[in-house]
């Protein structure tokens, strides 16, 4: 039984942290947001390298941190990699890895050959010393220090932002199976909704301090609530008052797939929208004037961002910005499929 | 030389003339050493103590230095320590003091009559003025600043945060510091022994002041020196010559630190 259960209050000058946080035992938290939302800063209070200045800690029943009760991290079992791997340098990988056993009062021929043996399945040299490790070898070695000294919470903060894009494809899965071989609970920090995805169980976004949604990946990903998730899943959102399938959004008036009442949120793909130099006859319900503001290539196809009545991120086919010649500045209609168009309560 | 040349006048010449002056009394001294008399002089009973005696002491202050100095150096790099700053600034006052006050403040303290002396003297029976005890005394004084500012350097620009790593893995505050703080700031920890070590070996007027100088007993080096320069010349200058050797020495083990850490 490891569960977390937390309520994180920090109050630095200019920015507020408050973040309610459950971690189910086993399962994997992501935070994810923005730079400067507070996850690391959500992480050192549960290691216990930032004290709370309201609320609590508890894993597992025992309390860790609850105004003025405040057990030292190393009176917690809370393993922590950090961002940049803090990695001893004057240490070899073994003796790192060896670090936190020797500082639970395992005696040194054991915990030196327990470290021996995670490096060599992490396929690990022992004998290096972290500046001598690659990237990727650097990240095993911190995840195996923070594992060596039986942690009943891990925390991972960016553990990928420190490799290539390359690493970060093959230390990313390899994560995953290491996460589960743990099979304790764990909460990774991230700003890539890539990790939260691979990686974690359930996402929690944090923006400003506070969560925002929170849910499956699958979920977060496919109803954003907020700009910013709608961004990261490459999703138009928009926000708008609902009166079954007809979803009024400022003065225009957005038909949506399903019916709805009341305060709704509206999310549909780039790719789901087409655009037109006339406005278009026929069948689309949702059609709008609206003039290319940005047009960027991603990939074999073109990103348009259009501004109107309602602002829309369209992605369309190469040879359909030749054929329209979509510059920037250009007069177009653009119409999304009301099947195409999700709404959800807000 | 080609092109623009060294620089403008109005820098080389002072620059040189400031060079030369550093250089020449060094060069005068070895070019006026009595070379072929040296095993000789060198070999004198009296002056073999006084070596013995000054490599006796400089080594026991630098220990002293290292047991008071790491730690206070480590409370003084602590950012939550209240009135850090003056603190250090009065660790630094030994520094810039004239080594002679520094003698006479010691004798006020410790001497028989001393504040501290006194008690000592009825309590234990002890006495510490010229004794070989005081010149330990008097050159862990002059040369404790040294090792702390270096050290607390050091420890200052460690990275705080392989701390808190240590202490998620479950490693106590002593742990702490025995196996991540003191390792990383070694360098510097070496660095301000060699100084504080250099700087005992050399001292002169706080030990003169405060353990007189009686050979075999309190007459370290410099003492030597000063008082073969009225009696043989030639011994005072074979003397300078081995000291200059040290510092030579000492400053070949610092190489670019000296330069870059004060």
């Amino acid at each position: 039984m490891s569960e977390v259960e937390a309520l994180l209050r920090i109050r630095r000058t200019g920015f507020a942290l408050d973040l309610p946080l459950t971690v189910a035992s086993g399962e994997v938290v992501a935070l994810l947001g923005p730079n400067g939302a507070g996850k690391t800063t959500a992480l050192r209070a549960l290691a216990g390298l930032s004290p709370l200045d309201e609320g609590h800690v508890r894993i597992g029943g025992r309390v860790l941190d609850d105004p003025p009760l405040f057990v030292a991290p190393e009176h917690r079992r809370i393993g922590v990699v950090f961002q940049d791997y803090l990695l001893f340098p004057h240490h070899t990988a073994l003796e790192n890895v060896a670090f936190g056993p020797r500082s639970r009062g395992v005696g040194k021929a054991e915990a030196r050959e327990r470290a021996a043996g995670l490096l060599a399945g992490l396929g690990v040299p022992a004998d290096r010393r972290p500046r001598q490790l690659s990237g990727g070898q650097a990240q095993r070695v911190a995840l195996a220090r923070a594992l060596a000294a039986d942690p009943e919470l891990l925390l991972l903060d960016e553990p990928l932002a420190a490799l290539d894009a390359q690493t970060r494809l093959s230390v990313r899965s390899e994560l995953r199976r290491q996460l589960a071989a743990f099979g304790g609970s764990a909460v990774v920090v991230t700003h890539d909704p890539l990790d939260a995805l691979v990686l974690a169980d359930r996402v929690v976004v944090v923006e400003n301090g506070v969560a925002v949604q929170s849910g499956s990946p699958q979920e977060v990903a496919r109803r954003p609530r907020t700009p910013y998730v709608a961004r990261l899943a490459g999703l138009n959102l928009l926000r708008g008052v609902a009166e079954g399938h007809r979803v009024r959004v400022g003065a225009a008036v957005v038909v949506a797939a399903g019916e709805a009442t009341g305060d709704v949120f509206v999310a549909f793909r780039p790719s789901a929208v087409a655009v037109y130099r006339a406005r278009p006859d026929g069948s689309p319900r949702n059609v709008w004037p609206g003039t290319v503001t940005l047009a960027e290539p991603v990939g074999d196809a073109y990103r348009l961002l259009v501004e109107g009545e309602i602002p829309v991120t369209a992605e369309v086919s190469a040879a359909a910005v030749a054929d329209l010649d979509l510059v920037e500045g250009r007069q177009v209609w653009v119409s999304v499929k009301a099947a195409e168009v999700e709404s959800y309560p807000a | 030389m080609r092109g623009r040349g060294i620089g403008p006048p109005a820098l080389v010449i002072p620059g040189v003339v400031g060079l030369v002056f550093l250089v020449l009394p060094l060069a005068g001294l070895v070019i006026r050493a009595p070379w072929t008399r040296l095993p000789q002089l060198l070999g004198d009973e009296s002056v073999l103590a006084a070596l013995r005696l000054s490599l006796l002491t400089a080594t026991a202050s630098t220990a002293l230095c290292l047991v008071f100095g790491v730690p206070l150096a480590w409370l003084l790099a602590q950012p939550s320590l209240p009135g850090r700053s003056v603190l250090r600034a009065l660790v630094t006052v030994p520094l810039v003091l004239p080594p002679v006050v520094g003698g006479v403040a010691l004798l006020l303290v410790l001497g028989r009559r001393g504040l501290v002396g006194e008690w000592l003297d009825r309590a234990f029976g002890v006495s510490l003025p010229f004794t070989t005890a005081a010149v330990v005394v008097a050159e862990t004084f002059v040369a404790l600043p040294f090792l702390v500012l270096s050290v607390e350097g050091a420890l200052r620009a460690a990275d705080r945060r392989y701390e808190e790593a240590a202490a998620t893995l479950g490693a106590s505050r002593w742990t702490v510091f025995r196996r991540v703080t003191l390792p990383l700031a070694a360098p510097g920890v070496l660095a301000g022994a060699v100084l504080a070590w250099a700087r005992a070996l050399g001292e002169f007027g706080a030990t003169i002041t405060f353990a007189g100088s009686f050979p075999g007993r309190t007459q370290t080096m410099p003492l030597a020196v000063y008082l073969a320069l009225e009696t043989n010349p030639d011994a005072a200058i074979a003397l300078s010559l081995l000291l200059l050797v040290v510092s030579v020495a000492t400053l070949a083990a610092l190489r670019d630190r000296w330069v870059t850490r004060l």
